[in-house]
């Protein structure tokens, strides 16, 4: 029994420091979220998108999902973009968006004239720690894609893990027992009033 | 008897984690779904987000020129019997508004067309995933009713609750002598890795 004591705080403690800066990232970007209107002040006359280059392509796109992905993929790396990206056709324009926490770039072609132009956002840290937040998904590939993608599967399973060895050792001190109750039974009645009513 | 310090940060430690444990399991698990959305989406054979129409029905109502979308909108849902908070697309001028009510298990979505003094009504379908996705994007102070206002307020003890539990987890780890080598291994794994990705993607 001591072991498993021992193994369920250790377990705690230990995922806990692994995922020191996914939590920092989560907590401090729900901020920007949850206080959205607080952080458009001083933005709202800046234009989100600033043009970098523009350049004559003659680019065809094959009608498949996975060719226009390959063919996508080239025309970035002849342009020396390079990174997870979303491509997406739209008439006669195709939508590009290369993912980067720190410089994401937004990339269009336009069919009718074949002008190829790329544009970046200026640097806002609460836009870093917005991206940090939303990254998630396997769909990308590439090693470190997926360890991102691992660590957010490994962030959403601790944090499971901590609520269950956390409940286990809440049990085990019997003096808390009535307060954790309380606690447990305020946050669920909360919870419930809420979904209820939102 | 007064409690020492320690047993101060503990016990709020372990309360605060306690109260906020509905959150945590909503963000936890859509957390999975959103990671894993293509695979999630493969369950419903691709009727994950869909609008089922519920009914049409006609709607006469006379509304003051100045009247803005939002004003238009909260009306058009209290005469639905949906009152709560909700998102518009389009102006008073144009012919259709896109009323979205974000209730807690599903949305509902009505298309006001006003020239023809109809309402055409839809339902999102219900499903697990997608609830645990709108609670974890549920957030913020803007809408004027008080559920989604304290669900704000909770939003905002669920980010005091994760930098309290890092603040109050390293000096647990540290008053634990034994942890402090495995401790500060996990410690420079995390954030060496968690650099490593800053820095590359």
């Amino acid at each position: 029994m001591q072991n498993w004591n021992l193994l369920f705080r250790r377990t705690h403690l230990y995922l806990g420091l692994l995922l020191i800066p996914w939590m920092l990232v989560y907590a401090l970007s729900t901020v920007v979220f949850n206080h959205r209107e607080s952080f458009r002040v001083g933005h709202q006359t800046d234009p989100l998108w600033r043009p970098l280059w523009e350049k004559e392509v003659t680019f065809q796109v094959p009608s498949d999902p996975a060719g226009l992905r390959a063919a996508v993929k080239s025309l970035l790396d002849e342009n020396g973009l390079k990174g997870a990206f979303f491509a997406r056709r739209q008439g006669e324009r195709l939508n590009i968006n290369v993912q980067n926490f720190w410089h994401p770039r937004r990339v269009t072609y336009d069919f009718t004239t074949k002008k190829l132009r790329a544009e970046g956002r200026p640097f806002a840290a609460t836009e870093v720690l917005t991206r940090l937040h939303e990254r998630t998904g396997y769909r990308q590939g590439g090693p470190l894609n997926n360890l991102w993608a691992f660590f957010v599967d490994l962030f959403s399973v601790a944090t499971l893990a901590w609520i269950a060895t956390g409940l286990y050792l809440w049990w085990k001190l019997s003096a808390t027992r009535t307060w954790g109750w309380l606690a447990i039974g305020g946050g669920v009645a909360t919870i419930l009033t809420l979904v209820t009513t939102l | 008897m007064n409690p020492t310090p320690a047993k101060l940060i503990r016990r709020t430690h372990m309360y605060l984690a306690l109260f906020l444990t509905p959150w945590m399991v909503i963000y936890a698990l859509s957390g999975l779904v959103l990671n894993h959305q293509e695979t999630v989406r493969g369950w419903y054979g691709g009727k994950f987000n869909d609008f089922e129409k519920i009914e049409e029905r006609p709607y006469a109502a006379a509304f003051s020129a100045d009247a803005d979308a939002r004003m238009i909108g909260g009306q058009v849902l209290a005469d639905l019997g949906l009152a709560g908070a909700f998102n518009v697309q389009g102006t008073p001028n144009q012919p259709k508004l896109v009323i979205t009510r974000n209730a807690a298990f599903t949305a509902h979505r009505v298309t006001y067309f006003r020239t023809e003094n109809r309402l055409l009504i839809e339902k999102l379908a219900l499903n697990a995933p997608m609830t645990v996705n709108r609670l974890h994007f549920r957030h913020g102070y803007e809408q004027p009713f008080i559920p989604a206002k304290i669900w704000g307020f909770m939003v905002d003890l669920a980010i005091v609750g994760l930098l309290f539990w890092i603040v109050s987890g390293i000096w647990m780890w540290w008053e634990i002598k034994p942890a402090r080598t495995t401790g500060a291994i996990f410690v420079l794994i995390g954030f060496g890795a968690f650099s490593l990705l800053l820095a590359t993607i």
